[in-house]
């Protein structure tokens, strides 16, 4: 029974060793990231470098705050990945009610053709997407980089949703129906508020995804009052100098928003992706 | 039981799907279907206009020595990528769904903060901790012993790679970890007493009661972590940009290259719609595979 005891408690300590670990290995670029972001630029480009800073400087948050593309590029995802979460939000509560409850032809086939759609990769639409936009004018605009998004967003949307709705009892809508509700008013008022966790961990992927979205941001962005921040960031990547402290505070303030919607939800949206994700 | 209520088999449930459908149709759809007759015509910056050409670009790119090169680093990215994020993301899986761990959900959103910061961001950093004068990780690694002296990491061919696959695990690994915990929280308590009581030891209850519970779950996530990382592109464009040379350079890199710096739009389509094909047969895999039990 002691020994028994002992086995256990080497474990527990053995594992709280492994969990730490993996904390560092998982955080410590990012603290990085900070730790880098704060030196100065003679002490940021000294070999070897240190963790400890001597002198903490705001000078690179300044640089990239006041002198920089960062702050409009950072209003251009803003207005990218609202509008296109929004609208990949909608889409899809209305796909997945459609696919959830009702049966109609071809039913099977589009849904088969949704899962291909998930699968899509970026990179093999990016050259028909520019030719067309470029021929009918659309480049380098926000609406340019909202449709991408919202296709490639709203396929894993469409099947999570669908999983959610699957979940809530159709009886309830039958009463509703009896009371006269339209099918939107049924859809709104009583299967949503009932799926919200799911829509939560939806919205906060699309979010995610189109936030770091990078290669049509690329090639279908060119001028600054579009360029969205995984795009601009890269500018500080001259030809031959890389103004790294640049790089290091744009970063922490591109993933600032992201790291708080995660730490504030993730509860939620850790139950919503592995219930609705996998499974499909 | 739950879906079939009279009233919803007509078919205004298509209106609600159309929409989506419509956004999937413009964007996906039909660029899919023009890449494809795309790279049957032949579109340099000499010959700025479409040629058809049939399937002679097919041969010239499998042929080539440039484009063997990058299926060849394809298949080495994708490989060992899928493979370490895989293996740390189960083992971290098993060990922190264990019932002696106490804050489970501030470790896991700890170990998860990789997969939400965005790929440019985490490619950006490690390129600076790769720094071969002011990256911090030959520091580290030279300090505790792991390595003699500084290695040149993404300034290497032989470490190029390598280099990238390691970003791309860190990247992804806690999505595994996600996955293969839920799955694991799906095991009944009961049946694991059961083994115990039984005289299972710790590896034969692993094997017997838990690995069949979550062996569908372990194939689904390998085939999506295979999708993605084919699909990859961020981390190798930030990382190396394919080089140094072309040593790194893998299909997505190879593709956005030959359009948006060469200029070689039907070469560029051909390569795509290649990389389509190998796609879509892991994709096939995978639906076959989740469609067995919903959707018949």
């Amino acid at each position: 029974m002691i020994r028994n005891k002992k086995t256990e408690a080497v474990k527990t300590v053995l594992t709280y060793v492994f969990l730490t670990a993996m904390v560092i290995v998982s955080i410590f670029p990012i603290v990085w990231m900070i730790d880098s972001s704060l030196k100065g630029t003679s002490e940021i480009y000294s070999s070897p470098p240190t963790f400890t800073i001597h002198k903490v400087t705001l000078e690179n948050y300044a640089r990239v705050l006041f002198d920089s593309g960062i702050p409009r590029a950072f209003l251009n995802s803003v207005i990218v990945s609202v509008t296109a979460t929004l609208t990949t939000l909608v889409l899809g509560c209305l796909a997945g009610y459609g696919f959830s409850r009702y049966r109609f032809k071809g039913r099977k086939m589009l849904y088969v053709g949704l899962l291909y759609g998930q699968m899509m990769p970026a990179v093999v639409l990016i050259i028909p997407v520019y030719l067309v936009f470029s021929k009918i004018g659309l480049i380098d605009s926000y609406f340019s980089l909202i449709l991408p998004d919202v296709a490639i967003t709203v396929p894993l949307a469409t099947l999570m949703l669908k999983s959610f709705f699957d979940g809530v009892p159709v009886e309830l809508e039958d009463a509703a129906r009896i009371d006269g509700a339209t099918k939107l008013g049924i859809l709104w008022r009583i299967v949503i508020p009932i799926a919200k966790p799911g829509l939560v961990s939806v919205a906060i992927y699309t979010f995610l995804s189109t936030w770091e979205e990078f290669i049509f941001a690329l090639n279908l962005t060119n001028s600054a009052s579009i360029r969205t921040l995984p795009i601009a960031i890269n500018m500080f990547k001259g030809e031959f100098i890389i103004d790294w402290g640049a790089i290091m505070s744009s970063g922490a303030v591109i993933s600032l928003p992201v790291i708080l919607l995660f730490v504030l939800c993730n509860k939620a949206f850790v139950k919503g992706l592995s219930e609705g994700g996998v499974k499909g | 039981m739950k879906i079939k209520s009279g009233k919803h088999l007509k078919n205004s449930g298509a209106l609600f799907i159309l929409p989506a459908l419509l956004v999937v149709a413009v964007v996906m759809l039909f660029p899919l279907l023009y890449n494809i007759s795309l790279s049957f015509f032949e579109k340099t910056i000499y010959n700025p206009d479409w040629t058809f050409v049939g399937l002679e670009q097919y041969q010239k790119l499998l042929t080539g020595k440039t484009f063997q090169n990058a299926l060849k680093n394809t298949v080495v990215w994708t490989f060992f990528s899928v493979l370490f994020q895989f293996l740390i993301g189960f083992v971290c899986a098993l060990v922190l769904s264990q019932e002696r761990v106490r804050f489970r959900g501030i470790w896991r959103c700890l170990i998860m903060l990789p997969w939400v910061l965005p790929a440019i961001i985490g490619s950006m950093v490690w390129k600076w901790m790769y720094h071969s004068d002011f990256g911090i990780l030959n520091e580290i690694l030279v300090r505790i012993g792991i390595i003699d002296s500084a290695l040149p990491w993404i300034g290497s061919k032989e470490l190029a790679l390598i280099s990238a696959i390691i970003v791309n695990t860190w990247k992804m690994f806690p999505l595994v970890l996600m996955y293969i915990e839920a799955s694991l929280q799906s095991v009944p308590r009961s049946l694991q007493d059961a083994a115990v009581v039984d005289g299972a030891n710790g590896w034969e209850c692993f094997k017997v009661v838990t690995w069949p519970h979550i062996a569908p779950t372990c194939k689904t996530v390998v085939l999506l972590l295979t999708i993605w990382t084919l699909n990859a592109f961020t981390f190798i464009f930030v990382l190396t940009g394919g080089g140094p040379g072309t040593s790194s350079q893998v299909l997505s890199m190879f593709i956005n290259k030959e359009a948006f710096t060469n200029y070689n739009f039907g070469n560029a389509a051909t390569a795509s719609t290649i990389l389509f094909i190998i796609v879509a047969i892991f994709s096939t895999i995978y639906i076959r595979s989740t469609m067995g039990g919903e959707e018949k």
